[in-house]
């Protein structure tokens, strides 16, 4: 990790941090005197102590706030597990879809490295990849549900599809809590942002590619997604991506018409229709939903 | 004001005035002009009255003010003996007076009057100014204008009278750049610094005003502060991307467009409109109003253009909704701005991949060590939507805090 590429980094989506530091200088001559000398291994806790200094967090947090990005850092490191076991495995993709794949793991590693240092001390133990068993075979322990998921892209795409919408998802229903930090909430929907995109190209490659058009919302989604799309690539395991969670009226389904209790169909004739007003908004799902998804893949 | 007094009757030099008045004058004639103010004779006494009998003494004008007007100037002319005063003349041609005492006559000036010297007759002679009064044209008046209301730099144009030889025009104080296209009509426009007000047309015969007031439109639209200026600000947003794509579709690219590129942009424009109708119906009586748009910077009939240019907006809106959440005060609309700026990541990618395939995510959006996309304040976003927005419509966000 390269300390100044970081800082550059986050100065780009927040002009402000050297502000909320000491000021630029005084940064730089922190970091010129004390940074230049640390060890490649020892600048990540240099990085959380700027970060806490920065934004009051690490052992600051509230407790449902740290909850939250633990939850979110549990899904970044099951995503990133599962686009590097992929990388590593025998599974037959284009050189394209290659390409693609490595974008959407080093993102993934990124956001986990981040949410870590927001977390500083509150964040959870690093999840290796042997956490998790994207066969779903809990390791061997049961019989896997999907046995091919490194061999056959379909079944590879499907699943990154559930990934990238349920991450969408699990940030959305996470703002609520984390709207006490507006750092934090900013942060968590820069990284939300990211993971739509994601969703987005996986969706696209499900469909061969951007000129292609979108068939069966199974097996050609929109790059969007299409009322519940029944559940999606998967619906007889990972259904409840896509369906409604815990209380509904605050988790809908991703079919909701109704958004602040207007009725688009019936409020914009001419306007809306059913596949578009589920289209032109994506729904939260709550915690205890996203993590017994995530649990399907976890030993 | 010098004046000349001309004797009513030939009468010869060094007449002395008769005891008209309690004070005996001797008034001295020299047929020249004659500064006759400083031949008042001071110290003049009964025993000087060498001639019985009354004699009318004839008028002096010592002055007279304004030295110019316009019809219907009130002249006020100060001299003496103009007790009895039989005719008041300018430039030859009577006009209406009053004798408001031996010293003091008003006139009213006529429409008729053309510039020239004034003359005060009386039973004793006739005094005439030594500089003639000019009459100026007549002030101006502003009987209509149009448009009522508009932004700086609308063209406005004044209906009245007498707009030959305006010297200034302005708009609630404010001076404009203006035309006289003839003595009824003046064409103006109206200035940046200008506050809504009326019209006032200054010539030399005086200024006159427009009855009503301009309406001096805002260049921006406020979008207020708090929950419902960040609401506002999101909703002008997707009234820009609204508009983006209805242009967009009805561009020369989108006719010949690929199956996949219409029926996503289609989608698109759908979604837009939708988050704007949703924002509109969401704000009530608190929306702003429709902007107008300018896409005349881009080129709907090239691929390239449009396909980059949705780009920009989709990118923009993103990072927009990013950003916007810091200025939210309250919790409320918080899931209002995810559930749409993720639709709006999706877009995002999809053009993105049109115009690039794998170009979904980049370091141009995205950290490269972050992975957090780029988060803007609600300042950086309307410098670079402004650009899209005509005058009236560009959109001030110094409420958001």
């Amino acid at each position: 990790m390269n300390l100044f590429n970081l800082l550059s980094d986050i100065e780009a989506v927040d002009p402000e941090v050297y502000a909320r530091f000491d000021g630029r200088r005084r940064v730089f001559q922190h970091l010129g005197t004390v940074g230049r000398r640390l060890t490649a291994a020892a600048v990540p806790g240099a990085l959380s102590a700027l970060f806490s200094r920065a934004y009051g967090q690490g052992t600051g947090l509230p407790a449902d706030v740290a909850n939250v990005l633990n939850l979110a850092l549990q899904l970044e490191y099951l995503e990133y597990s599962f686009y590097s076991l992929a990388l590593s495995s025998p599974l037959p993709l284009t050189a394209e879809d290659r390409a693609a794949v490595t974008l959407l793991r080093n993102d993934e590693n990124n956001h986990v490295q981040t949410l870590r240092t927001v977390l500083g001390t509150a964040a959870i133990a690093p999840l290796p990849f042997s956490a998790f068993d994207f066969t779903g075979s809990k390791g061997g322990r049961q019989a896997p549900a999907f046995p091919t998921v490194f061999s056959n892209p379909y079944l590879f795409l499907s699943l990154a599809q559930c990934f990238e919408d349920l991450g969408v998802r699990a940030y959305k229903g996470a703002l609520p809590t984390l709207f006490v930090n507006k750092l934090v909430t900013e942060a968590a929907l820069s990284i939300h942002s990211v993971e739509a995109r994601h969703a987005s190209h996986v969706r696209t490659m499900r469909r061969g590619g951007a000129q292609s058009l979108p068939g069966s919302p199974v097996s050609a989604p929109k790059s969007w997604i299409t009322g519940s799309e029944t559940g999606g690539p998967l619906p007889n395991l990972l259904g409840n991506v896509y369906f409604s969670g815990t209380p509904t009226n605050l988790y809908p389904s991703e079919d909701n018409t109704v958004q602040s209790g207007i009725n688009l169909l019936s409020a914009f004739p001419g306007v809306a229709t059913a596949a578009l007003a589920s289209e032109a908004f994506d729904e939260p799902l709550d915690a205890v939903s996203v993590s017994l998804l995530m649990g399907y893949f976890r030993v | 004001m010098k004046s000349v007094s001309t004797p009513a009757f030939p009468e010869p030099t060094g007449r002395v005035a008769g005891p008209a008045l309690g004070r005996r004058s001797f008034l001295f004639y020299s047929g020249a002009s004659v500064a006759l103010g400083s031949l008042w004779l001071a110290g003049c006494t009964k025993k000087e009255a060498l001639t019985p009998g009354p004699i009318t003494a004839a008028p002096t004008i010592d002055a007279f003010t304004p030295a110019a007007g316009a019809p219907g100037t009130v002249i006020t002319i100060t001299g003496t003996n103009f007790t009895g005063a039989t005719a008041v003349t300018l430039g030859g041609l009577a006009v209406p007076y009053t004798v408001v005492s031996a010293t003091t006559i008003t006139v009213t000036l006529p429409v008729t009057a053309a510039t020239g010297a004034l003359a005060v007759t009386t039973p004793g002679g006739t005094a005439t100014s030594s500089t003639p009064f000019t009459v100026l044209p007549p002030a101006s008046t502003i009987t209509s204008f149009s448009p009522q209301s508009g932004l700086p730099g609308t063209i406005v144009t004044l209906i009245g009278t007498n707009f030959t030889g305006a010297t200034r025009v302005t708009l609630g104080g404010a001076t404009t750049v203006f035309s006289v296209v003839n003595a009824t009509t003046i064409t103006l426009t109206v200035p940046a610094t200008a506050q809504t007000g009326v019209f006032v047309v200054t010539t030399p015969g005086g200024t006159g005003s427009s009855a009503t007031v301009f309406t001096v439109l805002p260049q921006f639209v406020n979008v207020g502060t708090g929950d419902l200026g960040v609401l506002n600000y999101v909703y002008a947003l997707e009234q820009l991307e609204a508009a983006f794509y209805a242009s967009v579709k009805a561009g020369s690219y989108f006719a010949g467009a690929s199956a996949a590129e219409k029926a996503a942009l289609t989608d698109i424009a759908g979604h837009e409109l939708l988050h704007r109708e949703y924002l509109k119906a969401v704000l009530g009586s608190n929306a702003i109003k429709d902007l107008e748009t300018d896409f005349s910077a881009i080129n709907f009939g090239d691929r390239a253009a449009v396909l980059a240019a949705a780009r920009s907006f989709e990118d923009l809106g993103v990072a927009a909704y990013n950003g916007a959440a810091a200025y939210l005060t309250t919790p409320t609309y918080l899931l209002v701005l995810g559930k749409i700026s993720s639709v709006e990541a999706r877009h995002a990618a999809l053009i993105r991949d049109f115009l690039t395939y794998n170009t979904f995510v980049g370091a141009d959006i995205i950290g490269a060590t972050s992975g957090l996309e780029t988060a803007k304040t609600p300042a950086v976003v309307v410098t670079a939507a402004n650009s899209y927005l005509k005058v009236g419509s560009k959109l001030d966000v110094s409420g958001l805090q």
